[in-house]
């Protein structure tokens, strides 16, 4: 069987794009990251005995912090909207609350779009981490596509999360019993027959 | 007995000889790569800057060119197809390797972006470190070396006047390398299973973006940014430092350092990528070739759970069991190709899929071959179909052991309706030579209804087997791992699983198919599967046949491996032999 038949499987399901723009966001993170340590770790070479003072070696080092903010954000995977499958990273549970704490600024993928838009812009400005800038923009557009398809973050039920004790199943009873009409103590079922059959007379055992 | 496992030699020895060799020849490459820019004197004096960092950015160079003309061939399935089906001159192990050609396709793209990670990184440092000592600046204190002739550096050694954007994007090498890993990037992260398994369309139509990333990797060098320097005889009498260590003011350095010949290196992907990219045109040509035949259907049927069956016939087709295909039907969409399992025996005069309804292909292809409509649809209305392949996969290999155990899980049955068929037409016919004497099939299901159509295959074939009187030949078991209820286990229980045959009145069959195998719940305890057939045929080649997720793979692949080595000399052995899936 080709392996493809096996992955159309799930054909019918709508494309989640927020799926992929996480995905590229957390890389696009590290990238970041990777390129603004690479900057950052070669020194800067004093002239006359005085270090330069320039906006370069500053960014450097605000750029490490953003690639480390944005993988914090995309570390908590998202709850799937046909809840199928769900994926999780180790240990998201820890930073998953934080993301559902933030209500709307944490779930809507519009918001999202804009501060990625917004933090990319000093990215561009140190080359080695222009690469990470890339994939970043590229994570936007798919996090675009998915605001438009109307898709937002949730908090995944696996794990931690608020879905939790809403999932979970209490024993299911389909008929409830009837309330005993009489008051106790009671006769036991079998005794109780052979009561209402001679309606005359009480049976052993009974007052 | 050997040291090793017999086992391990019969079933992974070959896949990992090759997965060896090619990691193997990755590290020698780059070790290569690596040495040559560390130690040769054309580097020299590009050392002092960049130290250790120019041989780990060039290092991994040659490790990508040669993953790039070989990440095409695992894909071109129509080549390899035709390799697996030279059957006389290929021996079955090396068939069984080229049914891993996804994992290796998948393997030499983990190799891409490891070997490419260390290129971008390496090389983003040595542009740092460019940028900021390389003149007017000075290199760090305590480097004696102040006197290194400016062509010795890219752009003359002018890049820390450069803006870094400005840097690279003037550059062939800046361009194409930020536009490929970005390609690359996508593609990888799009194909991760997960993202693959659940959106198929955006992995398909990311992966299309090869064409940038191979064309840009050609071109990548073409701005011939590193000095090498040619002329190295001229200063073997008094060595190169004379040009890095000695004042600028000196004699030798006058003498010797003024007019230094640097050229810049050509180009060399190129003539990797041409020997990928012939091999890769040459399978496009087979397939559009291929696909110009046009397809007749001569039959549509429906079967229960939305499942179509269409039967077809093309000029010159030939598909051996378990072979699937490649179907497009321009009518509902120009470009979409989608695989379907062949249904139909290699014996019967037509070839046949099963489409299962699900999305929108598939209920457009159902439309247009009328499913929903009431009156009778002409054949004239039928829409044209093309058909790509058939393109081959391990259970052809079914019929050339002595016994084979079949197992299909879920959707993995498919392959063997093919097997199973041909296995008819086989044992039926006089004199074939049939080599296989004995079959198990183990079907495993969360519940048969969306399968009705294999069982009803399935049951002819038992049926036709009885009436022959060799009905000693197959031995299956059926196993429902999910959908059934409490009520239908009870009444099960009751019958103790069989219940007279309506059409047989001397025989039993099973409450729940229908079939002469029996039914049971739950999953396969495969430890007593495995020792059944192991008791059963001693020192006799056993094919073990595999279609289904990975997980059941892994535990079937363990079982095959232990059973053949608890057997010894005189014990059967296993062949573990897997579906792609």
């Amino acid at each position: 069987m080709p392996r493809e038949e096996a992955d159309r499987k799930c054909c019918a399901c709508t494309v989640e794009w927020a799926m992929w723009g996480n995905m590229n966001a957390f890389y696009a993170g590290l990238f970041i990251f990777v390129g603004s340590v690479v900057a950052a770790s070669i020194p800067e070479i004093a002239i006359d005995g005085q270090f330069p003072t320039n906006v370069g070696s500053a960014l450097r080092w605000i750029n490490i912090f953003i690639g480390l903010f944005v993988m914090l954000v995309e570390y908590p995977l998202s709850a799937r909207r046909s809840k199928k499958t769900a994926v999780e990273r180790p240990g998201q549970r820890y930073i998953a609350p934080i993301l559902h704490n933030l209500r709307f600024v944490g779930s809507n993928y519009i918001i999202r779009f804009m501060l990625y838009m917004i933090i990319s812009v000093p990215v561009f400005f140190v080359l080695s981490s222009i690469f990470g800038g890339l994939c970043l923009l590229c994570a936007c557009a798919c996090y675009f596509a998915a605001a438009l398809n109307g898709e937002s973050w949730k908090a995944p039920t696996l794990g931690w999360g608020p879905g939790k004790t809403v999932t979970k199943k209490g024993p299911q009873i389909k008929e409830i019993p009837k309330a005993p009409t009489e008051p106790p103590p009671r006769p036991p079922p079998q005794a109780r027959e052979g009561l209402m059959a001679p309606p005359s007379g009480s049976p052993p055992g009974y007052p | 007995m050997s040291l090793l496992p017999s086992g391990w030699i019969i079933n992974e020895f070959p896949k990992w000889l090759v997965f060896g060799t090619w990691f193997l020849l990755n590290i020698v490459l780059f070790i290569y790569q690596f040495n040559l820019f560390q130690t040769s004197n054309t580097q020299f004096y590009m050392r002092f800057y960049l130290k250790e960092a120019l041989a780990f950015a060039r290092g991994p160079a040659l490790p990508i060119n040669f993953n790039v003309i070989l990440i095409l061939l695992p894909v071109c399935r129509n080549i390899i197809s035709v390799i697996r089906g030279c059957t006389r001159v290929v021996p079955r192990s090396i068939r069984r390797v080229l049914d891993k050609n996804l994992t290796f396709h998948k393997a030499i793209a983990w190799m891409l972006v490891v070997s490419s990670t260390m290129h971008v990184v390496a090389h983003y440092y040595n542009y740092e470190r460019l940028a900021r000592y390389s003149p007017p600046n000075s290199l760090p204190p305590g480097d004696q070396a102040t006197s290194i002739p400016t062509q010795a550096l890219p752009f003359n050694g002018s890049v820390g006047q450069l803006n870094p954007i400005h840097a690279c994007f003037i550059t062939y090498a800046g361009v194409t390398g930020h536009i490929i890993t970005l390609v690359l990037f996508l593609m990888i992260t799009s194909s991760v299973t997960y993202i693959r398994r659940s959106f198929f369309e955006v992995f398909w139509y990311t992966h299309q973006l090869f064409i940038v990333f191979l064309v840009g990797l050609g071109i990548h060098q073409y701005g011939r940014l590193l000095p090498v320097f040619r002329s190295a005889s001229q200063l073997q009498d008094v060595g190169l430092g004379v040009c890095a260590y000695a004042p600028t003011s000196s004699e030798n350095y006058t003498r010797f350092c003024t007019n230094l010949n640097f050229a810049p290196a050509g180009p060399t992907s190129w003539m990797f990528l041409l020997c990928g990219l012939l091999i890769y045109g040459l399978e496009r040509i087979l397939r559009v070739v291929r696909g110009f035949y046009s397809v007749v259907i001569i039959k549509v049927v429906q079967h229960p759970s939305n499942t179509i069956e269409i039967q077809m016939r093309r000029k010159g087709f030939h598909a051996e069991a378990g072979q699937y295909v490649f179907v497009n039907c321009p009518s509902v969409a120009w470009f979409e190709w989608h695989p379907f399992t062949l249904t139909s025996a290699p014996e019967e005069d037509y070839f046949s899929v099963h489409i299962r309804i699900l999305g929108d292909w598939t209920r457009g292809i159902a439309d247009k071959l009328g499913m929903n409509r009431n009156d009778f649809q002409q054949s004239w209305e039928l829409p044209s179909i093309y058909i790509d392949g058939p393109f081959g996969t391990a259970s052809e290999d079914a019929f050339e052991h002595p016994v084979a155990l079949l197992v299909g899980a879920g959707i993995g049955v498919t392959p063997f309706a093919s097997v199973l068929k041909s296995l008819y037409y086989r044992i039926t016919e006089e004199g074939s030579g049939l080599v296989l004497k004995k079959l198990y099939f183990v079907w495993i299901c969360p519940e048969t209804y969306a399968f009705e159509w294999f069982a009803n295959l399935f049951q002819e074939l038992e049926q036709q087997l009885i009436d022959k009187g060799i009905d000693d030949f197959l031995t299956s078991w059926i196993y429902l791992t999910r959908g059934w209820k409490d009520n239908q286990a009870f009444y099960l229980m009751l019958n103790e699983g069989r219940v007279t045959a309506e059409h047989a009145t001397d025989d039993m069959v099973d409450a729940i198919t229908g079939l002469r195998a029996e039914t049971t719940f739950g999953r396969p305890e495969w430890e007593k599967i495995f020792e059944k057939v192991a008791l059963a045929h001693p020192n006799t080649d056993v094919g073990v046949f595999f279609c289904g997720p990975s997980v059941l793979s892994h535990n079937l692949h363990k079982q095959c491996n232990a059973f053949t080595k608890k057997g010894g000399s005189a014990g059967a052995r296993f062949y573990y032999n897997k579906e792609n899936f």
